[in-house]
């Protein structure tokens, strides 16, 4: 898998997300500090994000309708010790490799908010395009921006970014090139 | 704020890898027929969807220097740049300062964002959106290194290392990574794992049946 490097700029670069101007800075690379455990394994790469929802079936239907994402898991109170000791149900998803991507949680005790993060960025898969997605969202009469949520440097991808039922944003870049 | 689990808790947690204290907990389900199985086998074999990876998570943070600190010690990630102030983009009258860091094969792949309201009070982060994400560990290192590195550096292991699925040792969950789990200093919860099922893992045990097709 072929992930571009968008921030392996150095020095300062502008950026304009949601019509502001945003000015990028890099700060010189300072000596590193001794880091007890440096030896031990430092992790390569984000690969799933498990976020709680309101209504488990309307979220897997918004996520599949949308991204066809794959159901692999449903971990409820009435089959898993774990869930049914902390009081939740989840539902896995997987893009079609890893058994699960995303994943989202439904807690009674918790009041969902979008207020612990922005949100979450996922790339299209190649042969996807930003142009199918615009169009399913307008004929959903579904909101969205187009353009980066953050500025991103170096990165040249075009980008969109809307929330999801329960509020969280989800940011959706076309796949890497070459 | 969502419910944190205590160290108490932490420490009986590991029962769950014994199978009798599982069926323990499920007896009234078991009892009452409402037993359902969460056995990813039962749910057939994947087709690829229209998305690739996710690619980067931008989580609120109190304060960004802590934070960058402890993602650099604990987590091992690098620093990349940052920027603002600017406004918010969803938040009108919010403005905010990011933080960027990469890991080494995700350039930019967490951002931390510090939120301030017009007043300038920092705005307070919640645990009410995410539950946890997850990093995975390159191939040939473990969660078990993991957490004799958390141990060293004196930082919480909340839960783990522990298997997600039902086999000797393992919790009973689902995806068959081996995770262990801990706080950043804002109470997001991270995950750091390695060994999770795939597509082809499944595809070699159970070909193309689905879960209702197989013995």
């Amino acid at each position: 898998m072929k992930i571009l490097k968008p921030l392996s700029i150095l020095g300062v670069l502008g950026a304009v997300v949601g019509g502001a101007a945003i000015r990028w800075s890099v700060r010189p690379a300072e000596p590193l500090a001794i880091k007890p455990g440096l030896d031990a394994p430092v992790p390569a790469r984000l690969q799933h994000a498990v976020f709680y929802v309101r209504d488990l079936d309307r979220s897997r239907q918004f996520y599949q309708d949308l991204f066809d994402v794959q159901f692999s898991a449903r971990n409820h109170q009435d089959s898993s010790a774990a869930m049914r000791v902390v009081g939740q149900n989840m539902m896995f998803f997987s893009f079609g490799e890893m058994h699960h991507d995303i994943c989202f949680v439904q807690n009674p005790n918790v009041q969902v908010d979008n207020d612990a993060w922005l949100g979450f960025t996922v790339a299209l898969r190649t042969g996807q395009t930003l142009a199918d997605l615009r169009e399913q969202l307008r004929s959903r009469r579904w909101s969205f921006t187009d353009g980066r949520v953050l500025p991103v440097p170096g990165d040249a991808r075009d980008a969109l970014y809307f929330r999801d039922p329960d509020g969280h944003l989800i940011e959706v870049v076309e796949a890497a090139h070459g | 704020m969502a419910k944190q689990m205590t160290p108490l808790e932490s420490k009986i947690a590991p029962l769950l890898k014994l199978k009798a204290v599982r069926e323990l907990i499920l007896l009234g389900p078991t009892l009452s027929g409402r037993r359902t199985s969460n056995k990813t086998e039962d749910y057939g074999v994947f087709e690829p969807s229209r998305l690739s990876h996710l690619e980067r998570v931008m989580i609120y943070v109190t304060d960004l220097e802590h934070s960058q600190e402890w993602y650099e010690r604990v987590i091992g990630a690098t620093y990349a740049g940052e920027a603002g102030p600017f406004p918010h983009p969803t938040m009108p009258g919010q403005t905010m300062r990011t933080l960027t860091l990469d890991l080494p094969d995700q350039p930019g792949g967490i951002v931390l964002i510090q939120r301030r309201e017009v007043n300038g009070k920092v705005v307070p982060v919640s645990n009410n959106s995410h539950f946890h994400f997850a990093l995975e560990l390159p191939e040939v290192r473990t969660s078990f290194e993991m957490a004799a590195r958390f141990k060293a550096l004196g930082q919480r292991i909340v839960y783990g290392p522990v298997k997600h699925n039902s086999e000797p040792g393992g919790d009973g969950e689902s995806g068959g990574n081996v995770a262990v789990y801990t706080y950043d200093p804002d109470g997001h919860y991270v995950e750091i794992f390695y060994d999770m099922d795939t597509i082809h893992n499944y595809r070699a045990r159970y070909g193309e049946r689905k879960g209702s097709e197989r013995a």
